[in-house]
């Protein structure tokens, strides 16, 4: 018996584990047997526990380069670096599942050991439900997709892993999104268990604030980390390209998002209950769908796709999950209290509305996007494809919308905002984008960009004067200079003004996001050794190309001296292709980015001549602002988590 | 206030408010499925069918071994996407993505001239093979890997 054998016994007991665990809740929460309850949540550590073994048997595995596992042979070889594990284990479908269900597992333990000491009725209809996601997970590994499979006759050497995987991008970003998506899951459950159990005072809300934003802040990373992959590995020259990979990956996010807001609302005003938990609903089917597109590659090919068999057993949890929810929502939501009232369209609950109203559009107009080759197909003949042209139309100004909307909303009080106080408020930011929106019009001659970045300018200047004026007000109140009000501002209620932080962070990512797709400049050229090229304010030599031998690859490499304008300081760049023996037909580019503050240059080798190769430029303004907007909202999600005395869970 | 079930007062401002946006989306949606989109077909289809110059076509397939042909510059390029049955001559010029070659799949987009038979492409992509895993699973059970 080896280690791995170990990992599969972890893997039986954890499902048999979970069928005890589900069952005990369920005992438990009917006959009101609050030991039943506990053996059920009890039970919850052991899975984790278990599961976390056996996931460290497949990393040991590849660790110590056991090719005797299939998995391992598969995914891993000898000249494969140690760090790539990472991407190892998760590269193909049995891995992958197992990550989901692993961190699943772990984090549902933590949750209910969070909770140990207020353990309620809600937790435990949580377990009941989450114990049948989790028995899925299980039995898919175990009957359907072994990653423990041993070969009959182990290898002397596995097939390494696939060249696009081999960057340190996609060591962070695909696990990152997937545990963003299962994240969902645990707040998911309470919503649904809220309703079951009859808790339908609204308390489930303050059970999930934590575990949503963690889902949240692993989804937004995940697709920023994504972004930041496809940049330097693809070589179009961009981040995003509505891919139906990526719409899937991002529709959970637009769901989750809109969710993050409504239930704010929930929380102060008791309203949109049932609306929030079927965005819930919603965010977790997406991301199961998601988990499902990504694992049976059902919308990237052609006709005829190799549809894998987990890929119906995806399908069918995911019709049933989503039936059960919305029947469970049918029959349970007359019980919950709810107050529909809207009557003030000058309210921050308003403001929330119409926030949700944005979102749900946009996921709608994605969504659409994604399936709609599917089912023109199915209505008609044809086979309508719709690309980046069609998001960009759609989805475009429903975003700009959703930035002015970030200027307005914090300027907005609950319940009413008397007229007199928006004049107040608004009249000062709005001068000024009107001015911005009239400078850059004459500067950039693009009416389109300047009314995009005069929005900014709103968003930015609305969200700081909210700053300016509590502060102004706490330090009235207590006596302390204007930077230490600021700052015990922030930490006092983290929450609203950490959430402020990453509104900045966005619209400091959205003047990135314009810029760097409004005003990019693109040459495709063909280069012969010596020659130079004017692009921008850079001065191009292409002085030749070589193959150089690495560990287990050859690599085509160009080298091209880049001056700027106005300096005798040269740089070079070396945009190269790699072949790893393992995978000749399939090779992969390093683009080469040389980044200054103010844009990118960057160069992506397309092919090789005798003396000639030829490439693909790029200047791509402002995009650090992408990177830089991201990084903020990561460290605004830190100050928010940040745990301060007073924070009960 | 106190929450009050049954009572539900909306403001007439909020609810136009959203139906604006509401009715905005879907009004995008259907005007840029006719301006934004391509018709998807295979080289097969494209022969039998009836396309408009100026309708905007995607076409799949993969390309026919020995059929690239570079210009001058490399940048411009002549080749045939082929499926069971046919066989369509493109004209694209740019830059090609790296699994480009003989035999890769690939889509392109752009539109078709009837007189000369060829798509004058723009956008050429290729698919990455379905899976990551390189190996079938009987050169795996035979315990050796497989050369490429």
């Amino acid at each position: 018996m080896s280690i791995i054998d170990v990992g599969y016994i972890c893997l039986v007991g954890s499902l048999i584990l979970a069928v005890y665990s589900g069952l005990s809740s369920l005992f438990g929460s009917y006959f009101q047997s609050p030991p039943a309850q506990s053996r059920g949540l009890n039970t919850a550590y052991l899975i984790g526990l278990l599961m976390a073994i056996a996931s460290s048997t497949l990393v040991y595995s590849f660790i110590s380069q056991d090719f005797g596992v299939r998995y391992v042979a598969l995914h891993s070889n000898k000249a494969m670096p140690f760090y790539y594990t990472v991407a190892a284990f998760y590269s193909g479908q049995e891995g992958s599942l197992l990550y989901w269900a692993t961190l699943l597992s772990v984090f549902w333990g933590i949750t209910v050991f969070v909770k140990r000491m207020h353990r309620d009725n809600l937790t435990s209809y949580a377990n009941i439900l989450m114990m049948p996601i989790l028995i899925f997970f299980f039995s898919i590994l175990i009957f359907k997709a072994n990653p423990m499979e041993r070969l009959p006759m182990a290898m002397t050497d596995g097939q390494g892993l696939n060249p696009l995987l081999r960057d340190p991008g996609m060591l962070i970003h695909p696990p990152m999104l997937l545990a963003g998506y299962l994240s969902w899951t645990i707040p998911f459950v309470f919503g649904i268990g809220a309703l079951i159990s009859g808790d339908h005072r609204g308390d489930w809300v303050s059970s999930i604030r934590k575990p949503t934003l963690i889902a949240w802040a692993l989804q937004s990373a995940g697709l920023v980390l994504g972004g930041w992959w496809a940049y330097h590995v693809l070589g179009w020259g961009g981040y995003w390209g509505w891919d139906p990979v990526e719409n899937v990956a991002l529709l959970p996010w637009l769901t989750g998002t809109a969710f993050l807001h409504s239930i704010m609302v929930v929380e102060r005003r008791k309203k949109l209950q049932i609306w929030s938990i079927s965005l819930l609903i919603a965010t977790f089917s997406f991301s199961i769908f998601g988990t499902f597109i990504v694992r049976s590659g059902i919308l990237s090919s052609v006709h005829n796709f190799a549809e894998s068999e987990v890929g119906h057993y995806f399908l069918a949890f995911f019709a049933i999950s989503l039936l059960g929810s919305i029947v469970t929502l049918l029959f349970t939501s007359r019980f919950m209290k709810e107050n529909g009232t809207f009557d003030s369209a000058t309210s921050k609950e308003s403001g929330f509305l119409v926030n949700n109203t944005i979102f749900i559009a946009l996921s709608f107009a994605t969504f659409w996007g994604t399936v709609y080759p599917m089912v023109s197909e199915a209505l008609g003949d044809q086979r309508i494809t719709v690309g980046a042209p069609f998001y960009e139309k759609v989805n475009g100004p429903l975003f700009a919308l959703l930035l002015l909307l970030m200027g307005v909303g914090p300027l907005l009080n609950w319940n009413h905002t008397s007229y007199s106080s928006l004049k107040q408020k608004f009249l000062p930011p709005i001068i000024v984008s009107i001015l911005v929106i009239a400078f850059l019009f004459l500067l950039i001659d693009s009416l389109i960009a300047a009314i995009s970045f005069g929005i900014c300018s709103f968003a930015l200047i609305s969200i700081i004067s909210e700053y300016a004026r509590a502060t102004k007000s706490r330090a009235n109140l207590t006596g302390q200079n204007h930077i230490r009000s600021l700052l015990s501002l922030v930490s006092v209620d983290r929450r609203k003004y950490g959430g402020y932080l990453i509104h900045i962070s966005i619209v400091i990512m959205a003047i990135g996001i314009i810029s760097s797709s409004g005003f990019q400049t693109k040459q495709e050229v063909n280069l012969i050794k010596g020659q130079e090229l004017n692009i921008g304010r850079y001065t191009l030599t292409y002085s030749g190309t070589a193959t150089i031998r690495e560990a287990d690859k050859n690599s085509v490499v160009s080298q091209i001296l880049v001056k700027q304008k106005g300096s005798t300081y040269t740089s070079v760049m070396h945009p190269k292709t790699q072949y790893y023996d393992n995978f000749i037909s399939q090779p992969t580019s390093r683009v080469a980015i040389l980044s200054f503050p103010m844009e990118d240059l960057y160069i992506f080798q397309s092919g090789v001549g005798d003396d000639s190769a030829t490439f693909a430029i790029f200047i791509n303004p402002l995009i650090i602002l992408v990177w830089v907007g991201s990084s903020m909202i990561i460290m605004s999600l830190f100050i928010i988590f940040w745990p301060s005395k007073k924070d009960n869970i | 206030m106190d929450i009050q079930s049954g009572s539900k007062k909306f403001n007439k401002r909020l609810l136009i408010g959203i139906i604006v946006i509401i009715t905005t989306t879907l009004y995008l949606i259907s005007l840029s499925l006719d301006s934004a989109s391509a018709v998807y077909m295979t080289p097969s289809q494209l022969i039998d069918s009836q396309i408009n110059e100026e309708r905007r076509l995607r076409l799949g397939g993969s390309v026919l071994e020995g059929s690239i042909s570079y210009g001058e510059t490399r940048l411009d390029l002549v080749f045939y996407v082929v499926d069971e049955e046919a066989s369509v001559k493109v004209d694209y010029y740019g830059v090609v993505p790296d699994i480009f070659g003989d035999n890769a799949v690939v889509f392109v987009e752009g539109y078709f001239d009837r007189s000369s038979n060829i798509v004058n492409a723009d956008l050429l992509l290729t698919k990455h093979p379905d899976t990551m895993e390189p190996l079938t699973e009987n050169t795996l059970n035979s315990g050796y890997p497989k050369e490429y």
